[in-house]
């Protein structure tokens, strides 16, 4: 394994922990990434592409799959909250908030999800 | 019953309570405020009076003059001070900005604090941490060095040093590399446990230039507030944007090749240190301690008094610290799609990093999802995250973020 690996795009990771250099001149990791490659440093090669998506099953499903996941988010989130203390701090403030963002990301990608596959009905008779 | 006034009385000259202002005698108002080497006569309690000859404020109690302090001291203003701060070129002088390691001591070269690298050649082992204990009140962190593995003679080459990094946007005001060039003047406080003579250096990013000076450490362990101004270099290339201005370097101990022979002229060498410098790594009780660092445009120089004055505000200076660096935890990418299919996130910068940012995600947590990267054009203001989602549905990643754009 090299010390670096090339990826789809103009990052490069650097292997030995994982940290995404940008193409950038001006920054201190692309300066020290060029100058392995000037002291004759070969990247290894960006992964294999991942295989395409495989095709969206029908609507119900994938509104019954958003459900689903969103209740095991929301079922975690809950027992999250339920172990921060009642004390109000910064610090409890911070971690129910946190909390507060995962479950209304969770939810807005469910109503998402069913927003795109709800056929644009009329709705008169 | 009738006053018996002085026939010819100077002006300021009291009696039975009443004041001679040069034309009649008057009773002088309650809280009047007196400028006098010396302390006005009969004043009325709430009188101040500014000593002109010491600067010292006093409150007339009724009984005596009470000097108006603080708890710590004679009161020295702000006002003015505030202008060394605003002016000082330094990021994280005040040493409390440690968004990476907190207060966790660091042995590998690097930054060990925003915008403090600490780096070293040779046997020794250096370990560097801010610490919230002050050396002085007011300066509430110290940046210090202990030396694990102490190497008592030094090879020509080797050095034990901090670097202090600034970039070429906050520097441009000097005009260096021009004739014109203007001094800069560095304050800090010191408490190592050695005492002796200790060295500095500024050089710029080539180091093609540098320039050293000294300071003395008096009294072991004791605080001590050193001013140093250094004459502009006139010649020689210096970033003046985004990249590396200025370094200083404050030598802990550095090997005879690498001590300039003077500090009263700019070299085209990369020194880091003086002749004279202590080898202050030579023993394991060796402590090097420095806080509340200014670097300043031009020859003035805030009192020791002033000095905690001049420290920015911490959340002010966090935020000059994000321009280099910027921690985010956790940090959450969620959304639903088709296996295989990405999930993206188009995070704004704010602020806007010196330079497009190195990503690390560490310790990431995934929920029917895998491998963060980072995706899209790279840039110094957004970073787009992304990971893949395993099967149909909602699916998120949380990781800790660093993004570094620190100087190089």
């Amino acid at each position: 394994m090299a010390d670096y690996q090339l990826t789809a795009s103009e990052f490069v990771i650097r292997t030995i922990d994982g940290l995404n250099i940008p193409d950038d001149p001006d920054n201190r990791h692309r300066i020290e990434y060029d100058e392995w490659l000037v002291d004759g440093g070969v990247p290894d090669p960006a992964p294999p592409p991942p295989p395409p998506p495989l095709p969206v099953p029908d609507a119900n499903a994938r509104i019954t799959a958003g459900v689903l996941a969103s209740l095991e988010v929301a079922i975690a989130i809950k027992t999250a909250m339920q172990a921060i203390p009642d004390t109000f701090n910064n610090q409890n403030f911070i971690a129910v908030k946190i909390q507060l963002d995962a479950l209304t990301q969770a939810f807005a990608s469910m109503l998402q999800a069913q927003a795109d596959v709800t056929p644009n009905v009329d709705p008169k008779p | 019953m009738a006053f018996d006034f002085p026939a010819s009385p100077v002006i300021g000259q009291s009696t039975q309570g009443y004041v001679w202002d040069g034309q009649k005698w008057g009773k002088p108002s309650r809280g009047d405020a007196h400028v006098a080497a010396t302390p006005p006569a009969s004043p009325l309690a709430g009188d101040l009076w500014w000593n002109s000859s010491t600067g010292v404020m006093y409150v007339w109690s009724g009984t005596v003059w009470a000097v108006v302090s603080d708890p710590g001291g004679v009161f020295t203003g702000a006002a003015g001070v505030d202008a060394y701060a605003y002016s000082g070129m330094q990021v994280n002088g005040s040493m409390e900005v440690s968004q990476q390691y907190g207060t966790t001591a660091q042995t590998a070269g690097g930054y060990v604090i925003d915008g403090w690298e600490h780096t070293y050649a040779g046997s020794m082992v250096l370990s560097s941490a801010t610490s919230p204990s002050p050396i002085i009140a007011g300066i509430s962190s110290t940046l210090f060095t202990t030396i694990p593995t102490a190497q008592i003679t030094l090879g020509a080459s080797d050095y034990a040093i901090w670097i202090h990094k600034i970039e070429g946007y906050r520097m441009a005001r000097l005009g260096w590399g021009y004739s014109t060039a203007k001094s800069v003047t560095i304050c800090f406080w010191t408490a190592h446990a050695r005492t002796g003579t200790f060295s500095a250096v500024i050089r710029n990013a080539s180091v093609t230039r540098s320039r050293a000076f000294t300071y003395t450490q008096n009294v072991a362990g004791t605080a001590e507030y050193k001013t140093v101004t250094v004459p502009g270099c006139t010649d020689g290339t210096w970033n003046t944007t985004n990249g590396v201005g200025m370094s200083i370097v404050f030598s802990m101990g550095t090997g005879s090749s690498l001590l300039a022979p003077t500090t009263t002229q700019w070299y085209s060498t990369n020194y880091l240190g003086a002749v004279g410098q202590v080898n202050a790594v030579a023993s394991t009780a060796d402590v090097f301690r420095i806080a509340g660092l200014l670097v300043l445009p031009g020859t003035q120089a805030p009192t020791a008094a002033q000095s905690p004055f001049a420290m920015r505000p911490y959340g002010q200076e966090l935020e000059t610290c994000q321009r280099y660096f910027q921690k985010w935890n956790p940090f959450l990418v969620s959304g639903y799609n088709a296996a295989g299919a990405f999930l993206y996130g188009a995070v704004p910068l704010v602020p806007p990093m010196r330079a497009s940012p190195a990503i690390a995600y560490g310790g990431p947590v995934y929920s029917n999802a895998s491998a963060f990267a980072t995706t899209g054009t790279s840039s110094s203001s957004v970073f787009r995250p992304q990971i893949t989602i395993t099967a149909l549905g909602y699916g998120y990643g949380v990781a800790n973020i660093e993004l570094d754009a620190r100087l190089p």
